[in-house]
């Protein structure tokens, strides 16, 4: 820690917008994953002028700067992995244009991605993106991530929502991509930024599209003696063109947990269930409603529910969203995976996890978004055991080697992080590696942006580095 | 073409074999990009051999630009330089297609209408809807970020392509994004090659997220007095319930170009296109709504149109920009990005410069957020060129103003008019960045130079 | 969690934390139970309002677990922050994980308490206040009379005139102030009220402390509320506090002592509930049994009798309304009361109530479940929080366009009167009681 740094960081955002001293750090070392970096000082900007003058501190300095949202994100992506400046936009949420007619809000970073909705439901729309986490997670951080949520299945993860952006360069320059119309000429930076984690830019502003609310929404609940059921109507609808809004997959051991805590109803006796929302004009939710209830039916299907009210709605899907915290209610420790397979896979892959686990002598949980093939499962152990520590982050591996065998990828949601960067060789060879550098070196040539994630450290070498331990495991770790 | 280049393309020869190096002139004339003619042209069998042509380039210090179908050659600046074209037709197969996980992975070079044929086996398709639909691959169409009228309901490219592979201006096979539908591992460099113009890297392979066909759909035309009428339909369709697939409006002269017997655009009015699809009831319910809607705009007329009448119009609509390139040698595209707000304050000020300088135009707009202008002077003497350029000077300026807010950019038009305007419209202050990211996979600007944004 | 980190890395240094009760430790599992996802923090009061993790629940979660570990100084800085919490239970709603954070952060002060030395002017008033006036019925009546003297003598016109107050700092702090009554409600203790008409249910009435002498009109009310609905009432003899501002100070032996008194008052006799009025008081009557740890002689009773306890409006909603209600033609909005939302969960019945007034019209405020700053003895403690909290809420309820503002709890019926009257809301303020009683007439 530079005392220096400090007085300088004081000077200029006040000093109430400032942290540094031990005690406060070490409140900024964890988010919702199972990682763990403690930075060296923590800034709260207030306006795009507060980030470029934090940012040429850190230029000055020589010291990493992170860009933190809520700290919600699962893979480490707003931990200073090597300490640092710790930018968090706390204070920097203000919703700064609703644009009704051309559909589009322009927000600070630090909104939070429920907070939009609420902001302009009453006109009928809202932000499509819904992380499990969205009322607390801001949209700073989904643009950081990428992040998705159970209705991307219809609706696209965040970059398909957001058309433009204010960054803010290393060397302190503001530039501005994008804009509130669709094509702009020239390379879609854009879509490079939304997913780049912090490495490449400090995201000021974003502008995003919003989206209509459905006239009509049904969501229906399938329930299966068998978890081959379930995953066989998955394929089946996707092989029929079916595009539901939402399809969520609920193991049967994820229903018990859940339900202790949301009490909606679901059937803790059954191997699984299937969370499929419809949306649209009436009758084309009619329609697909039918012939979804068709589809699970000819596959086992013990009972086809479908909720009769908002109420029963918003229960069920109060389940699907806080089923990572209930699985605290199980478990003192747990470790979420992030992986995709293509859907035709999804029953062989299930089988695989299952297998994993017994390997490896683990319960693994799966509660996933089946209708895009993005596979969470969950894997419970003790964190009070570092033997088990060390074997629950080696079955994960191979669940991850599964996917990518199968033609998936490692991430789907949640992002590379600190916690994937060494699995990247999996799905990429070194020159794909390498030119993602040097893109990253076009923006951040000095590195000082995020430094340590989505690119593994190890240069040249191709093989797979077991994740290390975060310096103290925390609850889910 | 000096003597060593000679015979650097001797061994490039020896590479590819005789009949893929294509050094003919007459064969050459067809690989022209405006005026300028390569000295050889490439058509590497595999991503491999794309590879080793780039290498080969890059060694060689020639300019290279990767052709698909052709169709679109005249899109941006002129070249500074060309001595190579690579052409990616060969590369034509369907490398995977999971049609139970709606994943599909492609050569370049595959011809769209190919390509559809291949996916309408299994009732799926590609919103892609592009004009010059026959000739153009895949390739080509991401690399110029073709327009489809699809785009209202589907999104753009960029929504639906999962990932690609390339290979960079050092001849280096790369790849992001990956098969699945969700992914987000490490950067989205595919998405920067959408709309680089080959500029980036030349592609090789692209992974789709496809379709399922509709049930059924309908499309419906709505006939109005005036351009503020029409968009304030799009408006009202915008606010409703209703999703449908397309809303494309056409003006008068437009609606004259697509539909000359006035068959189902009638004469003079400018005419709402808009296509339905999905369930039968769904597209029923869009019939009963958009009826009462077009009523309330005060519409002339309002009809369905019958499959076959919807088969033509359609795809009479997605080759606007086709037809009316080819109304005259002096045809100038403008293809500008305006949100639906601003679209009626730039038609009035296009109409005030085009009647300013005394041309002919057509107009296509997208009420997801693009204007087509064409204009389309009768003849190319220089008496009209100036005219034109003085117009395009004045279009770009009117529509990229602070108060439209719109980013045009020219996307056909003749060579004499390149070296007058800027094709790309005004630079931004993101000009940096992409210099930086050309530089990045391109370090030696070997693809295209000269053809893209700020003389990239 | 505790375990945890000290198998993989040692800990620092010796715990913060000690305690003489084994009511007031933590367990390991306590605080595993927050998988610091993040949800609670757009729901936390103090987080919005500083968007500081410090001051969140899980930063504050995370501080006592490091104070658990000696990795972090039970001094200031953590004080500070426990401080700073309103104990409004919001994060418990948003929870997914099922984290008792009203417990931890009790526990946390009762730890606070016994291992930190505050300055002596803060040790001098919290004593006087949880241990030698609250506790006894007497001299509350006592420190009353001395209020209602300077309210009733002109001193309060004076002091508010003359800008005293406004030098003191305490001008909006007095405003705070509950009217001091003219007849204390304690005269009632000892009484039994006959039900009218058919008796369908014989409750107990828990009648608070400052309540009997800020708010026996209230009381009143709920007597006279319960006793149309069919319901005999009993206020056993022998009452005291509840103990929850004990409790939520971290004074919890005083807490302990007044809980075991209450036990013999109520559960010397049979009744179908015992009720009270005062959402924050039920909320700890509910969870007597945390103040005792198992083995204690009074974790058993103290079981049996939060199985009874209801909140009025959860009583009367389970029972139903049978008295005859004229109308009230009133356009009104709910704020939860937080001890009945988030401690108790408590969230439809009152609505279900005041929906039940004719002419009533019931309209949603924003964010009305999130905490109008009152917290018991917050608004003193943290008077500038406090009053930001107030201000939002203030705008929010405004923005409904409803001429009265409802809720279930005296503390923030105190709040809500100050804000209506700072903010120039124009807004009345009622609890859900006495929007009751006015449908069946009579004096409130």
């Amino acid at each position: 820690m530079d005392k220096k740094l400090v007085r300088e960081l004081e000077q200029a955002l006040g000093k109430d917008a400032v942290l540094w001293k031990t005690e406060d750090l070490m409140l900024y070392e964890y988010d919702g994953s199972v990682e763990q970096a403690r930075p060296e000082y923590v800034v709260f900007p207030r306006s795009t002028r507060d980030v470029v003058q934090i940012m040429l501190l850190a230029n000055r300095f020589q010291v990493p700067l992170v860009g933190r949202g809520a700290g919600t994100g699962l893979s480490g992506g707003a931990l200073a992995r090597h300490g640092g400046i710790l930018l968090v936009f706390s204070r920097m949420n203000r919703i700064l244009e609703l644009d009704f007619e051309n559909q589009r809000a322009v927000v600070q970073p630090g909104v939070v991605n429920l907070d939009l909705t609420r902001a302009v439901e009453h006109a009928g729309l809202y932000f499509a993106p819904d992380p499990s986490s969205q009322k607390a997670c801001t949209i700073g951080g989904n643009v950081a991530e990428n992040a998705g949520g159970p209705h991307t299945l219809a609706y696209g993860v965040t970059a398909n929502h957001v058309t433009g952006l204010e960054l803010v360069l290393p060397e302190g320059d503001v530039v501005r991509i994008g804009g509130k119309v669709t094509d702009s000429p020239g390379y879609d930076l854009t879509g490079l930024l939304v997913g780049s984690e912090g490495t490449l830019a400090i995201v000021t502003e974003v502008t995003v599209k919003l989206t209509r609310l459905p006239e009509a929404v049904k969501t229906l609940l399938a329930v299966y003696d068998a978890v081959d059921d379930a995953t066989e109507t998955v394929a089946e609808m996707t092989a029929r063109g079916i595009t539901p809004a939402a399809c969520e997959m609920l193991d049967g051991w994820m229903l018990r947990a859940v339900e202790d805590f949301v009490h909606a109803g679901f059937p803790t006796d059954s191997a699984a269930v299937l969370l499929i929302e419809v949306e649209g004009l009436r009758e084309g939710v009619e329609a697909q409603a039918d012939e979804i209830s068709e589809v699970c039916r000819l596959h086992h299907a013990r009972e086809v529910r479908v909720a009769r009210d908002a109420r029963e709605r918003d229960l069920l899907w109060k389940g699907r969203k806080n089923a990572f915290g209930a699985i605290g209610r199980l478990s003192p420790t747990y470790y979420v995976q992030d992986g995709v397979i293509p859907r035709t896979k999804l029953p062989a892959t299930l089988r695989r996890i299952d297998e994993i686990g017994k390997t490896y002598g683990f319960r693994i949980g799966n509660i996933f978004h089946a209708g895009d093939g993005n596979l969470h499962p969950i894997i419970l152990f003790d964190a009070r055991d570092k033997e088990q520590f060390d074997r629950a982050v080696a079955a994960s591996n191979e669940i991850m080697k599964f996917c990518v065998e199968m033609g998936g990828a490692l991430t789907g949601e949640h992002g590379v992080g600190m916690e994937k960067n060494e699995l990247m060789p999996l799905m990429f060879s070194e020159a794909d590696l390498n030119l993602m550098r040097r893109v990253r070196d076009c923006f951040n040539p000095a590195g000082l942006l995020n430094p340590g994630k989505i690119l593994p450290l190890g240069k040249g070498c191709g093989e797979i580095r077991a994740r290390p331990l975060p310096v103290s495991a925390t609850s889910r770790a | 073409m000096s003597a060593t280049r000679t015979s650097a393309l001797t061994r490039l020869e020896g590479l590819l074999g005789t009949e893929h190096l294509l050094t003919n002139p007459t064969q050459l004339a067809g690989y022209e990009v405006d005026g300028l003619r390569p000295a050889a042209v490439a058509q590497p069998g595999s991503a491999g051999e794309v590879a080793e042509v780039v290498r080969f380039a890059a060694a060689e210090k020639l300019a290279v630009i990767p052709v698909g179908g052709r169709t679109k050659l005249r899109i941006g600046a002129a070249p500074r330089r060309y001595d190579l074209a690579t052409d990616l037709t060969r590369l034509d197969g369907v490398l995977a297609y999971d049609p139970g996980d709606l994943t599909l992975g492609v050569q370049a070079g595959i011809r769209f209408a190919e390509l559809s044929r291949v996916l309408a086996e299994k009732r799926q398709f590609l919103p892609l809807a592009p004009a010059f639909a026959e000739q153009a691959t895949i390739g080509g169409i991401l690399a110029t970020n073709s327009g489809s009228p699809l785009r209202h309901a589907y999104g753009s490219a960029r929504d639906y392509v999962l990932g690609m592979e390339f290979v960079t201006g050092e001849g280096i096979e790369t790849k992001s994004g990956g098969r699945v539908v969700k992914n987000v591992t490490g950067y989205d460099l595919h998405k920067l090659m959408i709309g680089a113009l080959g500029t980036l890297g030349v592609i090789t392979r692209v992974n789709f997220k496809t379709f399922p066909l509709p049930h059924a759909q309908t499309t419906f035309v709505g006939s109005f007095d005036s351009a503020a009428q029409a968009l304030g339909m799009c408006r009202a369709i915008a606010q409703s319930a209703l999703q449908p697939r397309l809303v494309d409006v056409l003006d008068p002269a437009a609606a004259q170009m697509i539909d000359p017997a006035h068959a189902r655009l009638p004469a003079g009015q400018w005419s709402v296109v808009v296509g339905a699809a999905g369930d039968e009831r769904v597209v029923q319910r869009h019939g009963i709504d958009l009826a009462r809607i077009t009523k309330g705009a005060r519409a002339t007329a309002f009809v369905a149109l019958t499959d076959e009448e919807e088969a033509t119009l359609l795809g009479r609509i997605r080759e606007f920009p086709k037809l009316a390139a080819g109304t005259s040698p002096a045809a100038t595209l403008f293809k500008i990005s305006v949100v639906l707000a601003q679209m009626l304050a730039l038609l009035e000020r296009a109409r005030q410069v085009i009647q300013r300088n005394q041309l002919a135009s057509m107009t296509l707009l997208r009420a997801s957020g693009i204007v087509y202008l064409a204009l389309v002077p009768t003849a190319l003497d220089a008496a009209t060129l100036a005219r034109l350029t003085q117009a395009a000077t004045e279009l770009i300026h009117a529509s990229s103003n602070s108060e439209i807010g719109g980013r045009p950019v020219i996307e056909w038009c003749p060579t004499e008019l390149k070296s007058q305007v800027n094709v790309w419209g005004p630079a931004r202050d993101d000009l940096m960045l992409m210099q930086r990211v050309k530089k990045a996979f391109d370090p030696q600007g070997i693809f295209s130079p000269g053809r893209f944004v700020g003389g990239i | 969690m505790v375990e945890a980190v000290n198998k993989i890395e040692p800990a620092a240094g010796a715990s913060g934390f000690t305690a003489s009760d084994n009511a007031d430790k933590l367990a390991y599992e306590d605080y595993a139970r927050c998988i610091h996802c993040g949800l609670c923090l757009n729901h936390c009061p103090t987080y919005r309002l500083w968007g500081l993790e410090a001051d969140s629940p899980r930063g504050r979660i995370r501080q006592m677990l490091l104070v658990d570990q000696g990795k972090l100084e039970l001094g200031d800085s953590f004080v500070r922050h426990i401080d700073q919490c309103l104990d409004c239970r919001a994060c418990e709603t948003a929870c997914p994980s099922g984290v008792e954070y009203g417990k931890l952060v009790e526990v946390a002060r009762a730890q606070i308490e016994q291992n930190y030395r505050r300055p002596i002017f803060s040790r001098l008033a919290r004593s006087l206040v949880f241990r030698h006036i609250l506790p006894h019925p007497q001299r509350i009546a006592a420190a009353a009379r001395l209020v209602r003297l300077y309210q009733r003598s002109g001193l309060q016109g004076l002091a508010r005139r003359s800008g005293a107050l406004r030098l003191l700092g305490l001008e909006q702090r007095e405003r705070l102030l509950p009217m001091i009554d003219r007849e204390f409600f304690f005269s009632r203790l000892g009484s039994t009220f006959p039900a009218q008409g058919k008796r369908r249910a014989r409750v107990a009435m828990f009648a608070g402390c400052v309540a009997q002498v800020a708010f026996s009109a209230l009381n009143d009310a709920t007597i006279r509320v319960l006793t149309a609905n069919g319901c005999e009432v009993v206020v056993p003899n022998g009452q005291v506090c509840c103990g929850a501002l004990a409790a939520h100070a971290g004074v919890r032996d005083v807490a302990r002592q007044l809980a075991r008194t209450n036990l013999d008052a109520f559960l010397g006799e049979d009744f179908d509930a015992v009720v009270t009025n005062a959402a924050g008081c039920g909320s700890t009557l509910k969870e007597y049994e945390r103040l005792f740890a198992p083995g204690d002689a009074a974790h058993e009773p103290a079981r049996a009798f939060q199985e009874r306890m209801r909140d009025v409006t959860e009583f009367l909603a389970e029972i139903g309304l049978v008295a005859q209600l004229s109308a009230v033609p009133l356009r009104v909005t709910y704020q939860d009361s937080c001890h009945l939302v988030h401690g108790q969960k408590i969230r439809e019945a009152p609505r279900k109530l005041i929906r039940a007034v004719p002419g009533v019209e019931l309209v949603e405020m924003v964010l009305a479940d999130h905490c109008c700053g009152s917290a018991g003895v917050y608004n003193v403690t943290q008077t500038e929080a406090s009053l930001a909290l107030l201000e939002e809420k203030m705008h929010d309820a405004r923005a409904t366009g409803a001429q009265a503002i409802v809720t279930a709890n005296p503390g923030c019926l105190l709040q809500l009167r100050a804000g209506a009257e700072i903010h120039h809301t124009g807004q009345e303020v009622l609890h859900v009681i006495e929007l009751l009683a006015r449908a069946i007439g009579g004096p409130i």
